[in-house]
């Protein structure tokens, strides 16, 4: 059993604090101690100096002269800026000062390891009044450095959050934060919805790696499908690492033998890859790399380099954010410069026909007045449409539902309806409505059907020919019905198909047509909103089929309560189409044909 | 003299056709076209007009494109062009193309007839 608190032990009794004992305190002191005679010369060092120098024992290092010892070495200062030599403490003792201090950071010059820090401080031995001895004590501070160097870059990084850059210059600081610091490359990869990666940022300190980084990019860019650590991190949403890159793992990444050269060329020994996560979703992936320095990266380096991961996640996130914000603005004012000047035609139309009703007042022709009156009113029907169809697509972009008015429609009626106002807007093509026998009945909004059917056939008029023909089918389609819309225009290539239905998107082949693409985008979303599919094929040169495939009846369980002041903002759809089926058929085709040959005139 | 002839570029059928009676009616001779391909083809062998109104966003080909087209051929590099659209930057776009004039939509029709006058003489 131990004796407790009986008069020194045993071990304590054995320290005799001896000069040999002394001795020893010193040689296997944990802070390198060394001294110096007035002159300057080495004339003690302990273990831990040796060490520190790079030699197995004192013994060893004495046997070098201190410049050559020294000279292993870049001395530098806490800045990093390189400290010349009055700055050593042991000179400045020497000198005279009492009991100078100073940090030093030792870089090998073989860059053989890692740098050091030290806190050296001098203290001057004097004896009979006359300077005697220097004694240098080194207190090794360099995991300290360290840790306030990360935590200097980290919040560096972490400051970037705050910045309102553009996301380029957001992704290209954050990569130059982290270097040399924490990394000697660091390569930053981002995830493309569409699937592919898009390097976006490339750092290093010596411009000219960066050029050859640059080469190589352009000569051998990411390919997906090769295997890669990026790929990895994208797979798994882990981070990567491998410590020690060899020639051997290199020449199997490269492709061919020219581009191993050029990765070896880059030196590149350790490795570490990291997800850039932000709100549960990995964005990319953030790539360190070392080459020059003589620093692995290892385990023990996770913690700090996940912790950079995760703000530059935040960083990348937040610019992400913004940048879409952005979008979204120059959108909505593209979508207000359009939609004001989609309604300035008609606009135009109606100010126009008023004009000529009035220069037929007075003594003019009567039958001439009306027509023009009539035709304005049409106009301004169809004005009211378009209005009452960008109400709709504010109220989907809001994520709000749409007052609709489900009833039972004939669609075969309808698309008459919508082929006989069409004739006389655009006289130079034939409108061919192809119909089953009985009436098409199906549980639906009509104004709303007939607003999409506006938009195909506008569209189908607009993208063909004169002379050309534009047929309407209308037919059963199980339970439901189908419309369909064909022409024989400029058609569509096959790439942007999947895209026409996106807000403001018009094919290449479109040219400068009027509107952005608000119909098409519009007409899907509020056929959407009535179970409807809007569906397109076509063919470049030959032409294109939107089908509007409608169900039994349109959902209605989300529509109770639509605010009032909507309402009334949407002009009553169906008070229109009472209008317009009051005129008899042969009044409609009197003002056709009177159009007609108007337009000719 | 010869009637003055005026051609009119313009997408939409109703005011394609409004702007043509309304210059008829003031004696011009109108050669209309729907799109800046219609427009060549009838330029070509055609007569030469004294002023083109142009609309800027048009199916096939623009009205920018047909601007840049003219202004490249020796034969139509000197008539002057009279843009009449809707498009929010017209003035700068009309600068910038050459225009002698430009009209933004809704225009007033007896206004249009006074350019037209303006550019190509009254004794049509």
């Amino acid at each position: 059993m131990r004796r407790v608190n009986a008069g020194p032990s045993e071990s304590a009794a054995a320290w005799s604090q001896s000069p040999q004992d002394l001795e020893e305190v010193l040689r296997l002191a944990g802070d390198a101690i060394t001294v110096q005679a007035p002159d300057g010369s080495l004339v003690y060092a302990n273990r831990a100096a040796a060490r520190q120098m790079g030699f197995e024992d004192a013994a060893e290092l004495m046997k070098h002269p201190l410049p050559e010892v020294i000279g292993q070495f870049r001395l530098l200062d806490a800045d990093g800026a390189v400290m010349p030599v009055e700055r050593l403490p042991g000179r400045r003792a020497m000198l005279g000062e009492p009991d100078p201090v100073e940090v030093i950071r030792f870089q090998r010059v073989d860059g053989d390891a890692e740098d050091r820090w030290s806190l050296v401080r001098a203290t001057p031995v004097h004896r009979d009044g006359q300077l005697y001895a220097i004694i240098n004590v080194f207190q090794d501070i360099t995991a300290l450095k360290r840790r306030e160097i990360e935590l200097a870059t980290l919040s560096r990084v972490g400051e970037l959050v705050g910045e309102l850059a553009d996301y380029q210059t957001t992704l290209q600081s954050l990569a130059q934060n982290v270097v040399p610091e924490l990394a000697d490359w660091c390569v930053v990869d981002l995830f493309e919805p569409a699937g592919g990666i898009n390097r976006v940022a490339v750092a290093h300190v010596d411009p000219a790696k960066l050029r050859m980084a640059e080469e190589l990019e352009l000569r051998y860019s990411a390919d997906p499908s090769s295997p890669s650590a990026t790929q990895a991190v994208k797979e798994s949403g882990e981070p990567q690492l491998y410590p020690e890159l060899d020639d051997q793992m290199i020449t199997q990444a490269a492709r061919d033998d020219e581009h191993a050269r050029l990765l070896t060329a880059l030196g590149l020994r350790s490795m570490v890859a990291l997800p850039l996560a932000a709100r549960g979703k990995v964005l990319g992936v953030m790539t360190l790399i070392e080459a020059e320095s003589a620093h692995r990266y290892s385990a023990a380096d996770l913690p700090l380099v996940m912790d950079l991961a995760r703000r530059a996640g935040v960083v990348i996130d937040n610019a992400r954010l913004l940048h879409e914000t952005n979008d979204a603005i120059r959108m909505r004012d593209d979508f207000l410069a359009t939609a004001s000047h989609d309604m300035r035609t008609p606009i135009a139309t109606i100010l126009a026909y008023l004009q000529l009703a009035r220069r037929q007042r007075p003594g003019g022709d009567p039958s001439r007045f009306d027509g023009y009156l009539e035709r304005a009113e049409r106009t301004t029907v169809r004005l009211a449409r378009l209005v009452s169809e960008l109400m709709d697509v504010c109220l989907i972009r809001a994520g709000q539902p749409l007052p609709l008015a489900v009833e039972a429609v004939d669609l075969v009626a309808l698309v008459e309806q919508a082929a006989r106002e069409h004739r006389p807007l655009t006289p130079s093509h034939s409108v061919v409505v192809e119909r089953a026998a009985e009436p098409v009945t199906v549980q639906t909004d009509a104004a709303r059907i007939e607003r999409i059917l506006d938009n195909l056939l506008s569209n189908a008029v607009k993208y063909s020919g004169e002379g050309s023909t534009v047929t309407l089918r209308v037919a059963r389609d199980g339970d439901g019905a189908c419309i369909s819309v064909t022409d024989t225009g400029v058609g569509i290539p096959a790439e942007e198909l999947p895209t026409i239905f996106e807000p403001f998107r018009r094919a290449s082949t479109a040219g400068g047509a009027p509107g952005v693409g608000l119909g098409l985008a519009g007409a899907r979303q509020v056929g959407q909103q009535l179970g409807a599919r809007l569906e397109a094929v076509s063919e470049p040169g030959a032409g294109s089929t939107f089908t509007l495939h409608l169900p039994a009846a349109a959902p209605v369980g989300h529509l109770e309560e639509p605010a009032p002041e909507l309402i009334r903002a949407i002009p009553d759809a169906r008070n229109e189409r009472i209008a317009d089926e009051s005129k008899s058929q042969q009044q409609i085709e009197r003002e056709e044909a009177e159009f007609k040959r108007e337009a000719h005139a | 003299m010869a009637q003055r002839s005026v051609m009119i570029v313009e997408d939409d059928p109703e005011l394609r056709s409004i702007y043509g009676e309304v210059l008829s009616e003031h004696g011009y001779y109108v050669l209309a076209a729907r799109d800046g391909v219609e427009a060549l083809e009838r330029l070509d062998g055609g007569r030469l007009p004294c002023a083109v109104l142009l609309d800027l966003r048009m199916p096939r080909m623009t009205g920018w494109e047909l601007a840049d087209r003219l202004r490249a051929d020796s034969r139509w590099s000197e008539v002057p062009l009279i843009i009449c659209a809707a498009y929010y930057r017209i003035a700068e776009e009309a600068a910038r193309l050459g225009a002698r004039a430009w009209m933004q939509k809704p225009i007033d029709l007896s206004r249009l007839v006074g350019v037209i006058e303006d550019v190509c003489g009254c004794d049509a």
